[in-house]
């Protein structure tokens, strides 16, 4: 191979041209995109709930109970000639709610406590390494059943939970990242400046990790909407008569033979956002993080 | 960690609002049964020392009795062995199906069946297993009945009891192969890409061998030690597909208990599943010790 | 060379399709290899040196396009279908590699790793190829092979793993040895013994070795021929003795300049200034034109041709030192 004597990169190349060639780079996985675009539509849809709902998620309409689709109804109606569009629309806004609420808690806890552990390592890390460990292995399902019992069930219990849930990957990430990225020349550099711990912690090495974060966040999202579903349709996540996508599948199944449509569109929203944020994640990696480029 | 475990549990359970004693006692508001049962487990005690008893008597086998007064271990005993059985089947479906797919997937990278399959995982990874698993009765049990939409039958009658839980196993098993094959791909390609693969190539072994024997092995390292990771997720997936399919498991168990605030069946339960926990990575050093070389001569 | 070749190269060129355009790697290299010669390669990092001796069997990955020829025993190497291919590799070609802490594989043991050889090729049986093993660990110098046969890769040195490598590669008495910087990643003092070895196993089973190092003193010490590459390029061929003693391209001459001679102070080494030029297509000119002393017109303009100054000396450089000279 004929070639190339590689500059050495520096951490972080100027701004706005690598960024011009990060995102051309995502162009070109037409995949990835896809995901962004449908990621991005619901995250409008749940913004926008409101103004785009044809009828409030409570509204009942008792001419039209377990109606099929029709003008009036696009999806048609469930057991409570409740509009089933319009409730997927608001539970849109529930699900995602969860997805960003837990991720952005989990973030806030971990990432802190996994930079301690890796920057200062000794005993501490020990501890916090081998507390992940076990953390990561537990059932989240059944800490997350646990704290509605104790808190009682709502969509901020079901966030708790969720975001409480997600920490330990986060702490691993924040922790490993913190491992390699102490070790590079700049942190030496800025110790001979005069930099403390706490400025090397914030200035060097937390812009540095940002990207992993990003991706970690990215593919914590769609796992929170999963475990939402799963806690609501169990009955200790959101509560009815409120719509989320678990809800309106736990008060489907008792229609399971009926009126099957009632249990598939909501399924079939969950597999897209998940889908979506999954898809989109994958392709943020491999663009961002090119280590686990393949 | 057993002990950080169940300090853990018994501090949790503890911070559930209520008084266990009046939940103990069950319906029964008598002072004296209240007082009995809380002499019984030294509430009145302070907590590190309920917390010695607890474990005292756990170790003896005795988990306490729950709010039907039933002892929690012949629960735990009678709901475990169902519970084990649809873990174990599903494990076996998504071996079979994970596993081959993610090494034939690797092989195949860039054709259009990597793709494929790689496409079929992503979304396997995307559904909800239950949603999974209440599609999978609306098709087989109802509409086409060719097995029964829930319940449980004991191994008395093997057929019935496969049966009666082929589908869940199967909704179960083929979540964790979409895990699985991710992961046998991702390490099958790592392995397919190192110097030894390349000293293989070279030395004029068949395809056959390069792929099965050399980087396959290697590549088991990896995704033993990530198996071990899934148990949490086995564990929550076994909770809800008991639930979907009306299975009286150890999982079914776990939702009632917590619904109905039963102390000393959720310290119960919950110290069974840490116990699980730790017997599991046990196995899975063993068997990454088998596999690992390096770490056996150590 | 009068003998007949065992392999002859002619116009092998290796392109690269990578994630930023297509890169030439190797660029109409053509050369060929007698019974029992031992042939250099030498050239920098990147020069193509490597990519030429994979592609011959087969070793790059898909990414690389590779053109020309290569018969070894009357069959073209580079046409071959995958199950001859595999009857060549190992058997009548070996390879041995730079890496030798990571090409063995990690979980099985060295016997098993040198038995597989020849269970594979000459279908022996497994108590056989253990047997064989054993044999060929003797044969390449590691003491108590009969213990050392049951053990796995990271309980030998660097050293050791290298010497298994090498039984690994003559286990079927191959015709042609590939040792592709065999002793780079070792110790100095490693580096010596390995060497001998391998001129050893010439004289003892006369096997023709192609070296490729970017060490020119090792060269210098065992190989009868010497090819230099450049940036893709054959730029000079010539027995040894006569390359070290008349130099013709300006790069092999700055090559020699850069080998620290014992018992001559130097206040530093020689070094050749600027860059090895990477390439998406084939150059138009004089691959070394950039940092050449003597570069000119021509030489940016045009490619030169491969021309003997003397007898088996090729030189592709249109001012060789023959011609300063004269």
């Amino acid at each position: 191979m004929s070639i190339v004597v590689q500059e050495i990169e520096a951490p972080r190349v100027a701004g706005r041209r690598r960024l011009r060639l990060l995102t051309k780079r995502f162009l070109r996985r037409p995949m990835a995109v896809g995901g962004l675009l449908v990621a991005l539509a619901f995250v409008i849809v749940a913004i926008f709930a409101p103004l785009l709902a044809p009828y409030s998620p409570g509204h009942t309409d008792f001419d039209a109970v377990l109606a099929h689709s029709s003008s009036k109804h696009l999806l048609g109606t469930d057991d409570l000639g409740r509009d089933v569009l319009s409730r997927l629309i608001w539970g849109t806004r529930a699900s995602m709610q969860v997805g960003v609420f837990a991720t952005l808690l989990a973030m806030v806890v971990a990432v802190p406590i996994g930079m301690i552990a890796g920057y200062y390592r000794g005993w501490v890390d020990q501890v916090i390494a081998r507390l992940t460990d076990v953390l990561l292995a537990f059932p989240f399902l059944i800490l997350a059943v646990g704290l509605a019992a104790i808190l009682g069930p709502s969509l901020l219990n079901a966030t708790l939970a969720l975001g409480i849930g997600s920490i330990p990957g986060f702490i691993r990430i924040a922790r490993g990242e913190t491992l390699t990225l102490r070790e590079e020349d700049y942190v030496p550099a800025a110790v001979l400046n005069g930099a403390n711990d706490a400025t090397i912690i914030f200035r060097h090495i937390l812009p540095n990790m940002t990207n992993t974060l990003i991706v970690q966040a990215t593919l914590t999202i769609p796992g929170a909407i999963l475990g939402e579903a799963i806690l609501s349709f169990l009955g200790v996540g959101v509560q009815p008569p409120t719509s989320s996508w678990g809800t309106m599948l736990q008060e489907a199944e008792p229609y399971l033979t009926q009126a099957q449509r009632l249990s598939v569109y909501p399924g079939v929203a969950i597999i897209l956002a998940v889908l979506a944020f999954n898809v989109f994640g994958d392709g943020l990696r491999d663009v961002l993080d090119p280590r686990t480029t393949r | 960690m057993l002990v950080v475990a169940s300090i853990v549990v018994f501090g949790g359970v503890r911070a559930i609002p209520g008084n266990p004693a009046i939940a103990l006692g069950a319906e029964n508001r008598d002072p004296a049964v209240i007082a009995a049962v809380k002499a019984k487990y030294l509430l009145d005690k302070p907590l590190p020392v309920q917390y010695g008893h607890w474990i005292w008597l756990a170790v003896q086998g005795d988990l306490g009795v729950d709010q039907r007064q039933l002892s929690v271990g012949h629960t735990i005993a009678s709901r475990l062995p169902i519970s084990l059985e649809l873990a174990a089947l599903s494990m076996i479906v998504s071996v079979i199906v994970g596993i081959p797919t993610g090494v034939i997937t690797a092989v195949r990278r860039g054709k259009p069946s990597d793709y494929a399959a790689t496409g079929v995982a992503l979304i396997g990874l995307s559904v909800p297993h239950f949603w999974l698993g209440l599609m999978a009765i609306i098709w087989f049990a109802v509409d086409l009945h060719w097995l029964p939409a829930g319940g449980y039958v004991t191994a008395h009658h093997p057929i019935a009891n496969l049966k009666h839980l082929l589908l869940p196993a199967v909704v179960l098993g083929i979540g964790f192969a979409a895990v699985l094959m991710r992961q046998m791909r991702s390490s099958m390609l790592d392995s397919l890409g190192t110097d030894y693969v390349r000293t293989a190539r070279a030395k004029g072994l068949s395809e056959w061998s390069v792929v099965c024997k050399h980087a396959f092995r290697n590549s088991l390292i990896t995704v033993t030690t990530v198996l071990g990771l899934q148990l949490g997720a086995l564990i929550s997936g076994i909770v809800t597909i008991e639930v979907i399919f009306g299975i009286p498991g150890f999982g079914s168990l776990t939702i009632d208990a917590i619904n109905q605030r039963d102390y000393t069946l959720i310290q119960g339960v919950v110290l069974v599943v840490a116990c699980g926990y730790v017997i599991v990575n046990l196995l899975v050093d063993v068997v990454y010790s088998l596999l690992n070389p390096r770490i056996r001569t150590i | 060379m009068s003998a007949e070749p065992l392999l002859e190269v002619s116009d092998l060129s290796v392109r690269f399709d990578t994630d930023e355009g297509p890169l030439q790697a190797v660029d109409r290299v053509s050369f060929t290899l007698a019974p029992r010669e031992v042939l250099g390669i030498v050239g920098g990092s990147g020069c193509g040196k490597s990519v030429t001796c994979m592609s011959l069997v087969r070793l790059l990955p898909q990414t690389a396009a590779v053109t020309g020829s290569a018969v070894f025993d009357g069959v073209d190497l580079l046409a071959l279908g995958p199950r001859r291919l595999r009857r060549v590799r190992g058997r009548e070609i070996s390879y041995i590699f730079q890496e030798p802490m990571t090409s063995l594989n990690p979980v099985f043991t060295v016997g098993d790793q040198i038995g597989e050889v020849v269970r594979r090729h000459l279908g022996l049986s497994r108590r056989a190829a253990r047997q064989r093993a054993v044999e060929l660990l003797q044969l390449v110098r590691i003491p108590a092979p009969e213990r050392r046969v049951d053990e796995y890769p990271h309980q030998l040195s660097g050293g050791m793993r290298q010497r298994v490598m090498i039984a690994m590669a003559l286990a079927c008495d191959p015709k042609v040895l590939i040792a592709d910087e065999p002793t780079t990643a070792l110790d100095v003092t490693i580096q010596a013994g390995i060497l001998d070895l391998m001129r050893e196993i010439r004289e003892r089973l006369g096997t023709a070795i192609v070296l490729v190092t970017h060490n020119l003193g090792v060269v210098a010490d065992i190989a009868d021929r010497v090819i230099v590459m450049y940036a893709g390029r054959k730029v000079e061929e010539a027995p040894a003795e006569e390359l070290f003693a008349a130099p013709q391209h300006p790069y092999t001459v700055g090559l020699l300049g850069a080998i620290p001679r014992p018992g001559e102070r130097q206040e530093r080494l020689e070094e050749i200034p600027g860059r090895v030029p990477a390439a998406a297509a084939p150059l138009e000119h004089c691959v070394f034109a950039d940092r050449c002393r003597f570069a000119d017109e021509t030489t940016r303009t045009q490619v030169p041709a491969l021309r003997a100054v003397r007898r088996d000396h090729l030189v592709a450089c249109f001012h060789p030192e023959a011609d300063r000279a004269a």
